[in-house]
């Protein structure tokens, strides 16, 4: 890799690569046995398999990360070029696919977004928010039709297939992850700072759901990760400040930091109303108006 | 020893590095490692070699001067197990199959360079220690499993010549390179 002379060659070898390895996987565990499951069992069964695609994508994590801690946009380029790739590859389900299996690129390629997007938050280098979450990724569908839809817009992503489309265990899998990945740890100060990013961000893309037209609000999964109510306490008072980082916020929304703070109440109420289930009572909402204390 | 002369290192100098910079920096690193080359005999001497990879719970590869014996060994060490440190006195020492993986380049002739390498050394075997199984090779990954160890041990070899990288280190250089190519282009 260090004879890389450029970017793109690094890019499109790594990708090569990574497909190489993927698809006899994917040939391999889409094998595996179906049927019907109880829904407490999706993640203790998808997880196994899951696993054994994780190896394959660590150096790519550490590159982009790598890349967000030296300040350089390409590595976040790489990393939504990847990330497109690896839908692609759970877009082309074989004869008979196995959704655990099938759906494991493309968690992957959430799980290396969401990654970045925390970097971000923990090296408060914001400025990188609006890219990250509004640039278009390029996936290939089975019919070879091309989509480029944004991070904030590939709501798919946040219900991946490998864990049959439920965010909540998705966010479990990567609040879990910092503890499970021994690669992450230089890149965080430890696991608090680690849920702490990744709640913030978390929270950005909520409020980007809320500002889009969809009908059905996102999954507000920043809720399921601990130190939500401080990430959420934190970003709003951001917002409040109206400075550098607020701006770079309102921009990953997609509007102007007085935009945001004037249609606040209108918008928060989606999020706020998404029904988490009996047991999160506790769910963290967003606060309204923006000045209150950050209530459940 | 026998290492033998290479052709920026003498016979003594190896002698040194390795009873001097190695063997104390993974012997003083709190973490309970015996640290000992790989003891070849005349007759059995690939045998011999093989087995101290087998056996070993980490190898420490220095491929300083592209030594065709320690790539080779190398090479066997990485089908049979993961944990292996990969150093270098020079980046263009580590070939490019290797490059993706973590290597450490290091220096051993002051003091300074000497207490460095050791902080390294301390730094990787604790990773290793705490996550034992993490992939850390192309056979690994391209097996997409961890290695299983065949046999446990708790000795340390070195074989042939040095080796010990930082992942972070290295991936920041990569970066860095890619991203002076980037600004150049």
């Amino acid at each position: 890799m260090a004879d890389t002379k450029t970017l793109n060659e690094y890019v499109r070898s790594t990708k090569a690569t990574i497909r190489r390895e993927f698809i006899p996987l994917l040939d391999e565990l889409n094998k595996g046995q179906g049927g019907s499951i109880q829904e407490d069992q999706i993640r203790a069964t998808a997880l196994p398999i899951i696993e054994r695609f994780e190896p394959h994508v660590r150096e790519v994590e550490e590159f982009v990360l790598t890349s967000i801690n030296e300040e350089w946009g390409g590595g976040l380029r790489a990393a939504l070029s990847f990330a497109g790739d690896w839908i692609t590859l759970s877009a082309h389900p074989q004869s008979r696919s196995l959704r655990f299996a099938q759906g494991a690129p493309q968690l992957l390629a959430w799980r290396l977004l969401i990654l970045a997007g925390s970097k971000i938050f923990a090296n408060e280098i914001t400025h990188f928010l609006k890219d990250l979450v509004h640039t278009p990724i390029e996936v290939e569908d089975i019919e070879g039709r091309f989509s480029h839809l944004s991070l904030g817009d590939r709501v798919d992503l946040f219900h991946p297939e490998a864990f049959l489309g439920r965010a909540s265990t998705a966010a479990e899998y990567i609040r879990d992850l910092f503890s499970r990945e021994q690669h992450l740890h230089p890149f965080f100060a430890d696991e608090v700072e680690y849920h702490f990013s990744m709640a913030q961000f978390l929270i950005v893309i909520s409020l980007y759901d809320a500002w889009t037209d969809r009908e059905n609000p996102l999954y507000p999964m920043y809720s399921d990760i601990p130190e939500a109510r401080r990430a959420m306490q934190r970003v709003c008072s951001l917002l409040e400040s109206r400075g550098t980082l607020a701006a770079d916020v309102a921009a990953a929304v997609g509007v102007t930091v007085d935009s945001l703070l004037q249609a606040w109440s209108a918008h928060v109420a989606k999020p706020n109303g998404v029904f988490t289930g009996m047991l999160r009572l506790s769910a963290v909402k967003f606060p309204d108006p923006i000045s209150a204390p950050v209530g459940f | 020893m026998p290492f033998s002369a290479t052709s920026s290192c003498t016979e003594t100098q190896w002698r040194y590095i390795f009873e001097h910079v190695f063997k104390p920096a993974i012997e003083d690193a709190g973490l309970d490692y015996e640290c000992r080359r790989s003891s070849a005999t005349r007759g059995n001497l690939i045998k011999h070699i093989l087995a101290d990879l087998r056996n070993s719970e980490v190898v420490l590869a220095d491929l300083t001067d592209q030594n065709a014996n320690v790539f080779y060994e190398l090479g066997v060490r990485h089908t049979l197990k993961n944990r292996t440190i990969i150093v270098a006195q020079r980046g263009d020492d580590i070939s490019s199959d290797l490059r993706a993986y973590a290597y450490h380049v290091y220096d051993w002739k002051t003091p300074e360079d000497i207490h460095v390498f050791k902080e390294r050394i301390r730094g990787l075997l604790e990773d290793i220690t705490n996550d034992p199984e993490r992939a850390d090779n192309p056979v690994s990954d391209f097996l997409g499993a961890t290695s299983k160890p065949l046999e446990a041990s708790p000795v340390s070899a070195v074989s042939g010549q040095t080796i010990v990288t930082d992942s972070n280190g290295s991936m920041t250089d990569i970066v860095r390179r890619l991203r002076e190519g980037e600004r150049s282009g």
